[in-house]
C-alpha cells in the first residue's frame, strides 16, 4: 500500500493544481507507484488497452486521446476527438508512428509523436467494441455489422472491406483483430438467438492485401465466443473464449485447433501474454494461469480473489488487474501481494502498458505509473 | 501547385492539385477533374471519375464499397489524397445512422425507489448508447410476484421490447421473474447483490433483531457520559446513529412480518419459499449475468451503515467508516497492552471492555447475516449472491456493502464490463 503521508501530499498537490504527482511509494510487492496524473471524472475510467510509442503510453481520456511519459507521467500531448462524449475506444493501436483508435463514431488516426489528427474514417457501423490492429500499411477495424475494414494508414481510405458473417441471422460483432505478415486474423462473436444467450465464436484468417478468406474456425457448441484480438506467436494463434471458459490455440496457417485449456469458470477477457514458451492469462474465474505454449499444459494457477480483466509481464512479476493490481511471481505463480490506488480510493480500470520495467495503467481517478524490480 | 499525370490500369490518374490551407483546415483542388466534370454536364455518374488505378488494385469488396459512395475519409494532412478531389469537394455522405440504443430498465430492490440507481445511471449514460431508459418506482414492500407484474406492465407500456434489466437486491429477483414471464420484454438480466437463495437476515424475527441491535449499542456505549468522551463512545454513538437507524430501516420496515415481501426473501435452505424455488427452477433463455460483491468481512456492519446513508467513498461512507472502526479497534488494543504494562487496571479493564464490545458487534452481525459463510456483502450471504445458471458471474472482492453497491464505482466498472462483453451495448 502507498504510505499515508505520501498520499496526502499527493492529493494536496493535486488539489493545488499539480497535474502530475510523484509518489515513489513501495507497495510491498516489489512494484512501486512512481507517478499519478489525476483525471477529471469525465476523462477517467477508461477500460481499454493503451498503446505505447517511444516511451509514452497512449490512451483514452474522455473524448480525447492523451500520451503520458511512462517514466515521469508528464503529459506529452492530448488531442480532443469528440466533444461531450467519451471516445469509446477499446484500444489504441500504434504502428509506424501513427496511433489509431476506433471510437463510437469514427476511426481516427493521429501522429503518435505529436498527437496531430491525421484523418478520420466513418465505417458503416460502430467499431468501438473491436480491439483494432495496425501495421505500417493499414489499420484493421471490425464493426457491429460484422464487417472488417482495412483502412490505409496514409490516406484513411478503405483498401478493402468484407462481411465475415453475411448469413448470420442474429446480432454479431467483430471483437478483435490481429495481424501478422500477410494475414489478418479476425475474432468475432455470432449470437444464435434473439436474446443472445446462445453464441458462437469465429476466427477468420483474411489475406491482408485483399481481404480474401484463407480459413475459418468456428468454436464448438453454442456457448462460446472469442471476444478479443488473438495473440499471434510462431505457428500458433492463441485466443480467449470468455463464454466457453477456455484459452484456445490454433494452427495459424490451417485454422485447426491445437489445444484448449479449460479455465475453472468463465474465461479471460483478453488473449494471453507471452514470454518465451509460456503464456500468461488471467480469467474472470478469479484465477491467473501460466500455460506451456507448445502443449497447452498448465504450469501453474493462482487465485487473484476477483475477476481478472487483463494481465501483463513486467520483469519477474506478472500483474493482473482485478480492480486492484494482483502481483504474482512469473516463475512460480506465488501471489506476492496487491497494489491499490492511494488509500484504496479508486480502482484500476484499463489494461496495462509495459515499457521495460515500467507499467502504466488508467484508473477511475487518474493514470498511474509503476516500476517493477528488474 | 503540383501537376502530375499518370496512366495506370487503363485509366488516367490525375494529380493536379492545389492545396489551400486555412489555418488547420485544407482541402484539395483538382482543376483537371473540375474541367472534366464540367464537360460531362451530369451526363455520366461521377463515380467514373474516380481513380481507376485505385479501383483496379482492389477486388470486389472495394468495388462494392465505392459504388455505394465515398467511404468517408476526411483528410487532414499533406499525404492524404481523398478520392475525387474536385474544386469544391462534394458534400460528405450522410453518416450511417447510429446504432439503436439499448433499452434498459434499472430495477430497485425492497423498500427502494427510482433513486436507488440514480447515481449509477448518471455514470453509465455518457458511456453507453441507451434507448429507452426506465427507473421505475414500483411497490416497495409488495410481494415479488406483484412487483414483477408491475415491472412487466411498466415495460410493456413503452411499446418497446428487448430491454436489458439491471436489478439490485430483490430487484434482481423481480427482473428475473419478469424476464421469465415475458422474455420479449426484458431480453437480458443483470443482477447484483441479489439474494437468489434468500437472505439469512430474513429468518430473524423483528423483536430478536431489535433486541440484538439494542444490545450491541448498549454494550458499546456502556459507561459513556457522552458520545465525545472517547473514541469508543464516539463509535458507539455512530453505530447507534447510523447502523441502528440503517438496520431499523431494514429491521422494522423490511425484516418484519408485516412486510409481505419478506416472505420471498426467506432462505430456501431453511424455510419454505415457493417464489424463489419456482424462480430458480424455471427455464431462462435470456442472457444472464450476476455480480457478487464481497467486502472485507471485518467491520462490515460499519461499512453497511455508512453506505446506507452516504456514497461509499465519502467521508462518512462505508469505506471510511469501516476504516475508522479498524483504527479505533487498534487504538483500544494498544491501550489494553500499555495499560497492562504500566499496571493500570482501570484503563486495562475499560479498553478490554471496548475491544470485546466491538468484537461482539462484528461477530453478531456476521451471525445474523452470513453464519457459516465466509463471504457476505453485509446483508446477503455470499453463496446466495451467486446467480444460479447464469452465463456469467463477476466477483468483486474488497467491494462495497449491500447498501453501497448501486452507487459504487467498483460496481460501475463491472456493470460496464458486462455491458461490453455480454450485452454489446453500443457506445455513444
Amino acid at each position: 500500500m502507498v504510505s499515508r503521508p505520501a498520499t496526502v501530499a499527493c492529493l494536496a498537490l493535486a488539489a493545488l493544481g499539480a497535474s502530475t504527482c510523484r509518489l515513489d511509494s513501495e507497495t510491498g510487492t516489489g512494484l512501486r507507484i512512481t507517478w499519478r496524473v489525476p483525471l477529471t471524472e469525465a476523462a477517467a475510467g477508461w477500460r481499454g488497452r493503451p498503446g505505447v510509442f517511444q516511451g509514452a503510453v497512449i490512451g483514452q481520456t474522455g473524448g480525447a486521446v492523451s500520451a503520458f511519459d511512462v517514466r515521469t507521467g508528464a503529459r506529452v500531448w492530448t488531442t480532443t476527438l469528440r466533444m461531450g462524449v467519451p471516445l469509446g475506444a477499446d484500444n489504441v493501436a500504434v504502428a509506424a508512428g501513427r496511433a489509431f483508435a476506433a471510437g463510437g463514431d469514427s476511426v481516427y488516426a493521429l501522429n503518435a509523436a505529436s498527437g496531430r489528427r491525421l484523418w478520420a474514417f466513418l465505417p458503416d457501423a460502430q467499431a468501438a467494441l473491436c480491439e483494432i490492429a495496425a501495421d505500417s500499411d493499414a489499420v484493421y477495424v471490425g464493426t457491429r455489422s460484422h464487417h472488417v475494414y482495412a483502412i490505409s494508414a496514409d490516406s484513411g481510405h478503405a483498401q478493402w472491406s468484407v462481411d465475415v458473417g453475411p448469413d448470420w441471422a442474429f446480432f454479431g460483432t467483430v471483437e478483435g483483430i490481429a495481424t501478422s505478415g500477410d494475414t489478418v486474423y479476425v475474432a468475432a462473436t455470432q449470437e444464435l438467438s434473439a436474446t443472445g444467450d446462445l453464441r458462437r465464436g469465429h476466427i477468420i484468417a483474411l489475406d491482408r492485401r485483399t481481404g480474401a478468406e484463407l480459413w475459418h474456425y468456428t468454436s464448438p457448441g453454442e456457448r462460446s465466443d472469442v471476444n478479443a484480438a488473438p495473440l499471434v506467436t510462431g505457428r500458433y494463434l492463441v485466443a480467449n473464449d470468455l463464454y466457453g471458459g477456455s484459452i484456445i490455440a490454433l494452427d495459424r496457417f490451417e485454422g485447426a485447433e491445437v489445444w484448449r485449456v479449460r479455465t475453472q469458470g468463465i474465461g479471460p477477457s483478453r488473449a494471453p501474454q507471452q514470454r518465451d514458451a509460456v503464456l500468461f492469462a488471467g480469467a474472470n474465474d478469479n484465477y491467473a494461469y501460466a500455460i506451456d505454449l507448445a502443449s497447452g499444459a498448465v504450469r501453474w494457477t493462482a487465485s487473484a480473489g476477483a475477476s481478472i480483466r487483463a494481465v501483463a509481464l513486467c520483469g519477474e512479476r506478472m500483474v493482473a488487474n482485478s480492480q486492484r493490481i494482483e502481483v504474482f511471481a512469473v516463475s512460480s505463480g506465488e501471489h506476492l501481494g496487491t497494489v491499490s490506488t492511494p488509500d484504496d480510493a479508486g480502482l484500476f480500470t484499463s489494461d496495462f502498458a509495459v515499457v521495460g520495467n515500467r507499467l502504466a495503467i488508467f484508473g477511475s481517478d487518474a493514470v498511474y505509473g509503476l516500476s517493477c524490480p528488474p | 501547385m503540383v501537376a502530375v499525370g499518370e496512366v495506370a490500369g487503363g485509366g488516367v490518374r490525375v494529380r493536379n492539385e492545389r492545396r489551400t490551407r486555412l489555418r488547420n483546415l485544407h482541402w484539395n483542388v483538382n482543376e483537371a477533374k473540375n474541367r472534366a466534370r464540367s464537360a460531362l454536364r451530369h451526363s455520366e455518374p461521377t463515380s467514373s471519375l474516380r481513380d481507376s488505378a485505385v479501383v483496379a488494385d482492389h477486388p470486389a469488396p472495394l468495388l462494392g464499397l465505392l459504388s455505394a459512395g465515398p467511404l468517408g475519409a476526411q483528410c487532414y494532412e499533406e499525404t492524404c489524397d481523398p478520392e475525387g478531389g474536385g474544386g469544391n469537394p462534394p458534400p460528405p455522405p450522410p453518416p450511417p445512422p447510429p446504432p439503436p440504443g439499448r433499452n434498459i430498465v434499472f430495477q430497485h430492490g425492497l423498500n427502494g425507489g427510482s433513486g436507488t440507481w440514480g447515481r449509477m445511471y448518471n455514470w453509465l449514460a455518457p458511456q453507453f448508447r441507451f434507448g429507452r431508459v426506465l427507473l421505475p418506482s414500483l411497490s416497495p414492500k409488495a410481494r415479488a410476484q406483484q412487483v414483477s407484474d408491475e415491472l412487466v406492465a411498466t415495460v410493456a407500456g413503452t411499446g418497446q421490447t428487448g430491454f436489458l434489466a439491471v436489478g439490485h437486491s430483490m430487484g434482481g429477483l423481480v427482473s428475473r421473474r419478469a424476464a421469465q414471464q415475458r422474455p420479449d420484454l426484458p431480453r437480458a438480466g443483470h443482477g447484483r447483490g441479489t439474494p437468489h437463495l434468500g437472505a439469512m437476515l430474513a429468518l430473524l424475527p423483528r423483536r430478536t433483531l431489535e433486541a440484538l441491535l439494542d444490545q450491541m449499542w448498549r454494550d458499546l456505549y456502556y459507561g459513556c457520559p457522552s458520545s465525545s468522551a472517547d473514541p469508543g463512545c464516539f463509535l458507539a454513538a455512530v453505530l447507534y446513529w447510523y447502523a441502528t437507524a440503517a438496520v431499523a430501516d431494514w429491521g422494522q420496515e423490511q425484516i418484519s412480518p408485516q412486510v409481505p415481501a419478506v416472505q420471498d426473501l426467506l432462505p430456501v435452505q431453511f424455510a419454505s419459499n415457493p417464489f424463489l424455488s419456482n424462480l430458480n427452477a424455471a427455464t431462462e433463455s435470456f442472457t444472464r449475468v450476476g455480480v457478487q460483491t464481497y467486502p472485507r468481512k471485518r467491520w462490515v456492519a460499519f461499512r453497511y451503515a455508512g453506505d446506507n446513508w452516504h456514497n461509499p467513498e465519502e467521508a462518512w461512507g462505508g469505506r471510511k467508516l469501516a476504516a475508522y472502526a479498524g483504527y479505533a479497534y487498534g487504538g483500544f488494543r494498544f491501550c489494553q497492552i500499555i495499560a497492562a504494562l504500566v499496571g493500570n487496571a482501570n484503563k486495562f479493564y475499560w479498553c478490554t471492555y471496548v475491544v470485546d464490545a466491538m468484537d461482539f458487534v462484528d461477530t453478531s452481525w456476521d451471525w445474523m447475516t452470513a453464519p457459516n459463510d465466509a463471504l457476505t456483502d453485509g446483508i446477503v450471504q455470499g453463496s446466495s449472491q451467486v446467480y444460479p445458471r447464469a452465463l456469467f458471474n463477476y466477483g468483486i472482492f474488497g467491494g462495497d456493502s449491500h447498501a453501497g453497491q448501486p452507487k459504487s464505482d467498483r460496481t460501475r466498472d463491472r456493470i460496464a464490463q458486462a455491458f461490453d462483453e455480454w450485452f454489446h451495448v453500443p457506445r455513444p
